[in-house]
């Protein structure tokens, strides 16, 4: 990048919040996605929704691409630099701005931590209730951007449902405030719109989110299959009771054994799947929901455990959160898919991805949100071995094709990015891939606003 | 007048008994509810499918024709009305129920069923499709996405816009695109479904619509309170709502809208009520009764006059059906009435109702208010009658004055008399979309109207 725009930079942020230092580009060039690196030119740490305007209108100007990063913990490649450019590193807006009991809104920056707040509404008897598996560190601005899911979607659905305004930088420098705090906002949803666009088109800089009562009562537990058709109509006729657990998940064999091999809960190695679900609410419909969905779990030939403290609880969902991190010890690199079919196809697709785990002779454990259709096809692997890689891809290549055949879709909460970039052509056809860059060029005609990703290159004109 | 050949182009399309152009029924078509917007469109055509919608959106679209989609014309603003001539299209013919899919609690849809057909349908599996726009008899789910009308059960249920999964559009070039489809979860690519929305007709036309349903709830219960004035209507509400109790629906109707309810008003209002609300709540049996005796202690502790708890589903349907008639019992009391959107944070809506009640006075007008207060949505409308044309200009300050005071309560407001908005970023940015999707703007091209 030429040094006088490395001053205009340091002009509009201060010389401390502008880093070019090879050291420092280079713990920008990669996400939490393995197999994707590239060197920026300059991370730039704007203060306010002002200095992002200058910033972009600087980039605008000068056709240099801006890539917007909060805690960088996507899956799916969509905060890796491509070639050059500004990532615009929104750390240091991470303020609370406002929490609104009466009327259940809060109003934060980008960079808030999910959990922040989470803590900061928890005594007001209130929830934000998106959970990806990294709450503890993902930002708020970049679950916006990715539109993130959770374990809770079944009921509670994804970030996109608790987000009714924002406020956004565009592409030619303008702050612009969709949405609001009411209930309904008429014209087009450029609130949703840009919910999800990852990073594409706009630069969010303040966001608007309703917040929920906190369930007064849970109760979990865990039954264990030893037929994993079994456990898929276990959870379709959980949802055909009329029971809409907040969470309902699903873990394959390879998945509890390698769980079992790390942290030793003492799960049944043998058995074709487990799932774990628990229900929230007012009492008395958490303790007739919990009743009729242990019934129904048995009635499948489930091995049933309900969780009678706090305790067991926690133990209930330890296993969960250990599947990740444990399937992730096995090998040096560690591909997390978020292909995700309708609730019916769930068995279907457990099934097909271990038949192509043999197919290609890859590692794969499988486990997700059961209940939302959202699998979590995990590919353990190493990077270095060539040949492995090969067929790793020719595996997830087939998983997103089998999804989308089965009326899936390619992402269920980890974005498209590069990662599935490839694919989009498969889910959307000509004219989706058609319209979604005619949005994108309207509205970011000089394709400045993360390039690449998700619709892959663009024409400027 | 539309050419000859453009006519039998169309004819050849959908067939000539579906391309009407006789004088009488154009004008039926030249208005919608919203009175004094009228022009005649140059032919209605009524097409069968998918493909019939996409061959004439193409001819159109070569032609520049502008085309108005149009499910059943409940519309209370002019979003369908003709301003322009050119073709509506009318997607009565499109009003099949295509499947109910209960494993993925899903519905596949034409826009010009009925939103109360789709609901009579999946009651049979113990399934309801939430969002009720009040106008369920008339409205259809095209015209309800296209709108993404504010409905009755949000406060709980959550929006409209919530229960749309997929859609089917045809684009204004004629080509077929397909957004969204049964995931729970679907986070690839821009969120088509969601902008197509609510995008009244201007991004493409509607042809298919993938709904998501929930089971239907153990019990209901719906009870009628009245109140001799509406601040005591308003801190009820809100004394609800703080107590973390989530009713179904939380409605309300101001004197105005009762007395025009005549014989319609549900027998047990006294003829000296202020203000009513109809509360509902579901959910299984203990908490729906809990939940009802809370409610009904706090309208106590805010001088209620008259709680009727409906014991019968007849007396409940009563009950809706009052609420449902209230536009149109204004709209017949009435020589104008205009009709519009005050959607305010939930806190502040019994503010609002107090901000309509001193403007009405202060511009010596009729102002009535009802709507869904419970997640701040309001219907301030002005009531007139044309004789007087110096209430015009009155009424045109109230609107003025309404729309400042829901602002200023941190609300929004819209009406058929929108704001003139170009010049602003956003706007910049929805016309930039409309003009790359829509370059001739032939789908549904609304002109402004100017005041008065």
């Amino acid at each position: 990048m030429k040094e006088q725009l490395i001053k205009e930079l340091e002009a509009i942020v201060g010389n401390e919040w502008v880093q070019t230092e090879k050291e420092d580009l280079i713990c920008f060039g990669y996400d939490a996605t393995p197999g994707f690196f590239n060197l920026p030119d300059a991370i730039v740490q704007p203060a306010n929704a002002e200095e992002i305007s200058q910033i972009v209108k600087l980039a605008n100007r000068e056709k240099i691409p801006v890539y917007t990063r909060g805690s960088g913990t996507n899956l799916s490649a969509g905060a890796v630099p491509m070639s050059g450019g500004i990532v615009l590193f929104t750390i240091r807006m991470n303020k609370i701005v406002e929490i609104d009991p009466i009327d259940r809104i809060a109003v934060v920056e980008p960079a808030v931590i999910v959990q922040e707040l989470n803590v900061a509404v928890e005594k007001f008897g209130l929830i934000y209730p998106p959970d990806p598996g990294t709450v503890a560190t993902a930002s708020i601005g970049g679950t916006v951007a990715e539109n993130s899911g959770g374990l809770r979607g079944l009921k509670y659905g994804v970030t996109k449902h608790y987000v009714i305004g924002l406020q956004a930088v565009l592409a030619d420098g303008q702050i612009v405030e969709f949405g609001g705090r009411t209930a309904h906002a008429p014209g087009y949803d450029m609130v949703m719109l840009l919910t999800g666009s990852e990073g594409t088109l706009g630069i969010i800089t303040k966001i608007v989110v309703r917040l929920m009562p906190a369930p007064a009562h849970r109760k979990s537990m865990m039954a264990v299959f030893g037929d994993l058709n079994d456990a898929g109509k276990a959870i379709a006729d959980i949802i055909s009771h009329n029971i809409i657990p907040a969470t309902l998940e699903i873990m394959d064999n390879y998945t509890i054994r390698t769980v079992e091999s790390f942290v030793k809960l003492g799960l049944p190695v043998e058995a074709e799947a487990i799932i774990l679900a628990e229900v929230d609410g007012d009492y008395d419909t958490v303790e007739q929901d919990a009743l009729k969905m242990e019934k129904v779990l048995r009635e499948n030939h489930g091995e049933v455990k309900v969780a009678k403290s706090s305790q067991e609880r926690d133990q209930v969902w330890a296993a969960r959160r250990a599947a990740l991190p444990s399937l992730a010890k096995l090998r040096p690199s560690t591909f997390c898919e978020d292909a995700t079919v309708p609730r019916s196809k769930v068995p279907d697709m457990l099934r097909a991805v271990i038949d192509i785990a043999q197919k290609y002779n890859v590692q794969i454990g499988t486990f997700g949100h059961a209940g939302d259709g959202n699998l979590h096809p995990t590919i353990v692997t190493d990077l270095r071995d060539k040949e492995e890689m090969k067929r790793v891809y020719q595996a997830m290549e087939e998983i997103f094709m089998t999804a989308l055949a089965l009326g899936g879709t390619l992402s269920g909460e980890h974005g498209i990015g590069l990662g599935k970039l490839k694919y989009m052509p498969n889910q959307f056809g000509e004219a989706g891939m058609s319209v979604m860059r005619s949005i994108k060029q309207a509205i970011d005609p000089n394709n400045i606003l993360n390039p690449g990703k998700m619709l892959g290159e663009m024409q400027v004109p | 007048m539309m050419r000859q050949d453009l006519i039998d182009a169309f004819s050849r399309i959908v067939g000539a008994n579906h391309v009407l152009t006789a004088n009488d029924t154009l004008l039926e078509y030249a208005y919608d509810k919203d009175p004094g917007f009228s022009r005649l469109p140059d032919a209605i055509i009524e097409p069968a499918d998918t493909a019939e919608v996409s061959r004439v959106l193409a001819l159109a679209n070569a032609e520049k024709i502008p085309v108005y989609p149009r499910g059943y014309g409940s519309n209370l603003y002019n979003a369908i009305t003709p301003v322009e001539g050119g073709i509506i299209l009318l997607l009565r013919r499109m009003n099949s129920l295509l499947e109910i899919d209960t494993a993925n609690l899903a519905a596949t849809v034409e826009p010009g069923i009925f939103v109360a057909d789709l609901n009579k349908e999946v009651k049979k599996f113990g399934l309801i499709f939430p969002p009720d726009p009040g106008t369920i008899f008339t409205a259809t789910i095209g015209g309800m996405v296209a709108q993404n009308a504010t409905n009755i059960r949000s406060l709980k249920y959550g929006s409209t816009k919530h229960y749309i999964m997929g859609l089917e559009v045809v684009l204004a070039d004629g080509k077929i695109l397909k957004t969204g489809g049964k995931n729970v979860k679907d986070v690839a690519g821009y969120d088509l479904t969601k902008l197509m929305t609510g995008s009244q007709g201007t991004l493409g036309i509607i042809t298919k619509v993938i709904v998501k349903l929930m089971p239907a709830p153990e019990t209901q219960k719906c009870l009628l309170a009245g109140f001799k004035n509406f601040v005591d209507a308003g801190k009820a509400v809100k004394a609800i709502l703080d107590d973390k109790i989530v009713p179904a629906t939380l409605e309300f109707m101001d004197s105005v809208t009762i007395q025009a309810l005549g014989s319609k008003a549900p027998s047990s209002l006294p003829p000296d009520i202020k203000a009513a609300l109809i509360i509902e709540i579901d959910g299984i049996t203990k908490v729906v009764e809990n939940d009802m005796a809370k409610i009904s202690a706090i309208l106590q502790a805010h001088n209620v006059q008259q709680v009727t708890v409906a014991e019968t589903e007849i007396e409940q349907d009563a009950f809706w059906n009052a609420r449902r008639a209230a536009i149109t019992s204004l709209a017949k009391s009435n020589d104008i009435m205009w009709m519009t959107d005050a959607i305010i944070p939930r806190s502040k809506a019994a503010d609002m109702v107090d901000k309509i009640t001193s403007i009405a006075s202060k511009n010596k007008l009729t102002i009535a208010a009802f709507g869904h207060i419970g997640d701040g949505v309001l219907h301030p409308t002005i009531l007139f009658n044309a004789s007087d044309k110096s209430l015009i200009s009155h009424a045109s300050n109230a609107m003025k004055e309404i729309s400042a005071a829901a602002l200023e309560l941190g609300g929004i407001f819209c009406s058929r008399f929108q704001e003139d908005r170009s010049g602003q970023p956003e706007t910049y940015a929805k016309q930039a979309i409309k003009f790359s999707l829509d370059p001739n703007n032939i789908l549904n091209p609304v002109n402004r109207v100017k005041e008065g």
